[in-house]
């Protein structure tokens, strides 16, 4: 069972206060939506969470230890943070192989078959500076999910997806969801976001001023 | 349309950026005082005149001739001058062509304006980098009760190793002003044509082996010799003749711009560093 | 795990920095300008052999001194040699061709943001340390691979003979330049010394570049600030020479031969100095600091 707790947290950049003293707090096994307009704090929650900016005020928990104490990051997480970023010269496979090589968590099929699922195709050689906007977004998702993470972050991810990206996605999510993942995205389009969580918290201005549990019958229709 | 475009281009590439001009000053007046206190060795009773002074910074180096008995050292002063001048004219081009300057491209409709609009910005900044060495050596002079004429005494030539021949010119204008302005300006435009083929990174280092090329050697064919006070015609037998550098630079520019010219109006723009 | 994972983001780092394609770039230009240096040489080497075969053979009472030491290796090869052109543009491209390995590859990664990719796997440990040695070490490589080549031509054709230092006007040292002594006495030494300096110039200016991408945005001025500062040294090291103690400060010319006078404690100075500095800030700045 994971659990992530911020406590209190506040995050001040070039004395603009980004994230004010918020206090939240996450399980394994659900899917949770931060909502708000752009600038109101969701990336620099997500990044905060990650572990990748410290946070000034407060406390970050990962099941009871603390970020930039305990532990530098959590130990087993996705993220898509802004946009996708890989090495250019690489293909998506090759790319993916080298993050992978990282942690050696997993073998080159897990990464094929990854690659297979968010529909891009494991045998091309095209370099990822040639990929579409798209095919970059799709290999994003790819890198976040191949190593089935415990914790699970993804911003904005439907970004210059189309309905069959989308629609793979899902699946991905869900699939994600029944393994236990903890799993926290975004979304600019609300309908797609109250589709895919089971919670939405929302952001303005840095602080959580909302939060409401998406009631979801069996088949998992809103 | 096009004299927007240029102002946008003097306004974005020349007249932001306080720092670069705060160095070159700093530069120039260390080389001033460094000037001034050797000077006190070289002529004690006199003062030096601007002439003198400008010669130190654009004097270079005479002709190397290799041999067991003396080692090459490039003229440190005249070296750092170009270089950093090469360098601060390097990148504004092709760093605007990825960002703003696409809008602007577009807006103007005309590749042709673009282009010209940025020679010109390279005639510019160079004008204003040497600019700065020119009146902070001028502010330098007067300030420490220099001479405020352009000619150059002999012990200045004694200074730098030149034979004291009866029809030595007293001023040198054109080898220590227009020379090593047109020699810079046309290999800005070479570096800045150059950046589009092989990126700046590689357009710079063409430029650094052409100043080391020149260094080494005293040919009419490599345009550095130009920019080096010392090696002109009326200083040293054999030496780089003024009309041949001017002809050569604005041949070089020439041929810069038109290839640039004709390159960018097929270049594909696409967001690469 | 955490040693596990060092590894790992060390070994990719490497495999990085050698397979990309500037590192290539780097060598292939580095190299082109050495062999360009070691064919010149051995043009003039052949040249003067067959000036001197004449000599002896129409006058040998004449020339019964076959002046070995005035053509040997050690100061012929790159390191050792002075007063060519190609010579000069190698060591004042010694910082661009350094930087150009993998210098930059911080910079690129922070600014597209893969360093956040990798950062969360491995921690900022493993990441800065792997960064700054593999800079290092392609920049590092990048010199010595065209010093290596120019040293093998050379070898191939010009005998090793022992420096002598009654022929010290063809040796690029002076008496009062560093490792004069171990010139003469243990030229091998020296060589492999040369080699090591160079190169590791090479790497530290890479490495800084790594160091200074914490503070500079700007590509070119971040990957050409090292080569302008060692300009700007070159310049107070002239004005250090004249008004202070006659004795070179700057890098670029104590890396190579028929230089100012040099000590070996400040080329070690400026080796431990900028070490430390770069690596400091590298691994300060790494843990502490926002991965955006």
């Amino acid at each position: 069972m994971m659990t992530i707790e911020m406590q209190g947290v506040t995050k001040i950049i070039k004395r603009n206060t980004i994230i004010d003293d918020v206090s939240v707090s996450f399980s394994s096994g659900k899917v949770y939506g931060l909502k708000g307009i752009n600038g109101s704090g969701k990336t620099m929650m997500m990044r905060l969470i990650s572990g990748l900016i410290r946070p000034n005020k407060g406390q970050i928990l990962i099941n009871g230890k603390q970020l930039w104490k305990d532990l530098n990051f959590p130990e087993s997480i996705g993220i898509l943070i802004e946009n996708p970023s890989f090495l250019d010269d690489y293909s998506g496979l090759e790319n993916l192989k080298i993050l992978a090589g990282l942690k050696k968590k997993i073998d080159e099929n897990t990464i094929r078959e990854t690659i297979a699922e968010v529909g891009l195709d494991p045998n091309d050689k095209k370099k990822y500076k040639k990929y579409s906007l798209g095919m970059k977004q799709r290999l994003g998702i790819a890198a976040a999910v191949m190593e089935h993470p415990e914790i699970l972050l993804l911003d904005e991810p439907t970004n210059a997806l189309d309905s069959t990206g989308i629609e793979q996605l899902k699946k991905i999510i869900e699939k994600e969801k029944q393994r236990g993942a903890l799993i926290i995205l975004t979304c600019h389009d609300f309908e797609l976001l109250k589709e895919f969580c089971d919670e939405i918290y929302y952001i303005d201005n840095g602080k959580i001023t909302d939060h409401s549990i998406e009631k979801k019958e069996e088949s998992g229709q809103v | 349309m096009f004299f927007k475009m240029v102002w946008y281009d003097l306004k974005n590439g020349l007249l932001k950026g306080k720092w670069k001009y705060l160095f070159f000053m700093g530069l120039s007046l260390i080389i001033c005082i460094d000037f001034r206190l050797r000077w006190n060795l070289i002529d004690s009773l006199n003062v030096p005149s601007y002439g003198d002074f400008l010669m130190y910074i654009f004097s270079g180096m005479k002709e190397y001739i290799p041999s067991p008995m003396t080692q090459f050292r490039y003229p440190e002063i005249w070296i750092l001058v170009m270089l950093l001048t090469a360098y601060q004219i390097l990148y504004y081009p092709y760093r605007d062509l990825s960002g703003m300057g696409k809008q602007v491209l577009i807006n103007s409709k005309s590749r042709i304006g673009w282009w010209f609009s940025k020679c010109v910005w390279i005639l510019c900044s160079v004008f204003v980098f040497f600019g700065i060495f020119w009146m902070v050596s001028l502010l330098f002079c007067l300030v420490t009760g220099g001479k405020c004429s352009l000619e150059i005494s002999i012990r200045m030539y004694q200074y730098l190793g030149i034979t004291i021949m009866p029809d030595m010119p007293s001023e040198l204008n054109i080898q220590i002003f227009l020379l090593p302005l047109l020699v810079m300006s046309s290999l800005g435009l070479m570096q800045m044509t150059l950046s589009f083929f092989i990126k700046p990174f590689y357009s710079f280092a063409v430029t650094i082996t052409i100043f080391v090329v020149s260094c080494y050697y005293m040919n009419p064919w490599v345009i550095g010799n130009y920019a080096m006070v010392q090696r002109s015609s009326l200083l040293v037998r054999g030496g780089m003749e003024a009309v041949h550098g001017i002809c050569l630079a604005l041949l070089l520019s020439a041929v810069s711009v038109g290839i640039g010219l004709l390159f960018f109006r097929r270049y594909d723009i696409l967001d690469r560093e | 795990m955490e040693d596990e994972m060092m590894k790992n983001c060390f070994f990719t780092e490497l495999k990085k920095a050698f397979g990309n394609k500037r590192f290539w770039i780097a060598v292939l230009v580095g190299t082109v300008i050495s062999l360009l240096s070691a064919w010149k040489t051995l043009e003039r080497y052949f040249e003067e052999m067959r000036f001197r075969q004449w000599q002896i053979q129409y006058s040998p009472d004449d020339y019964m001194n076959p002046d070995l030491p005035i053509y040997t290796v050690y100061n012929r090869w790159i390191g050792g040699s002075y007063g060519q052109v190609e010579l000069d543009i190698f060591f004042l491209l010694i910082p661009i061709l350094a930087i150009l390995a993998y210098a930059w590859s911080y910079h690129e990664e922070k600014k597209s943001g893969y360093s956040r990719n990798v950062v969360c796997r491995t921690g900022r440990t493993a990441y800065f340390f792997s960064k700054y040695i593999s800079a290092f070490l392609a920049g590092f490589t990048a010199i010595l691979i065209p010093m290596v080549c120019n040293l093998m031509l050379i070898s191939a054709f010009i005998p090793a003979v022992a420096p002598d230092v009654y022929y010290d006007i063809y040796n690029g040292i002076m008496t009062d330049n560093m490792g004069f002594q171990m010139f003469y006495e243990m030229p091998f030494l020296f060589l492999i010394l040369r080699l090591t300096l160079d190169c590791t110039v090479g790497g530290l200016s890479a490495a800084c570049v790594v160091a200074l991408t914490f503070f500079i945005r700007n590509k070119f001025a971040l990957m050409l600030a090292p080569f302008l500062a060692l300009l700007v040294i070159q310049y107070a090291s002239a004005l250090w020479y004249y008004y202070v103690s006659e004795i070179s400060i700057s890098p670029l010319e104590f890396i190579k031969a028929g230089s100012r006078s040099s000590s070996a404690w400040i080329a070690g100075g400026y080796v431990i100095v900028i070490f430390l500095l770069s690596f400091g800030i590298t691994m300060w700045k790494g843990v502490r600091d926002d991965v955006f």
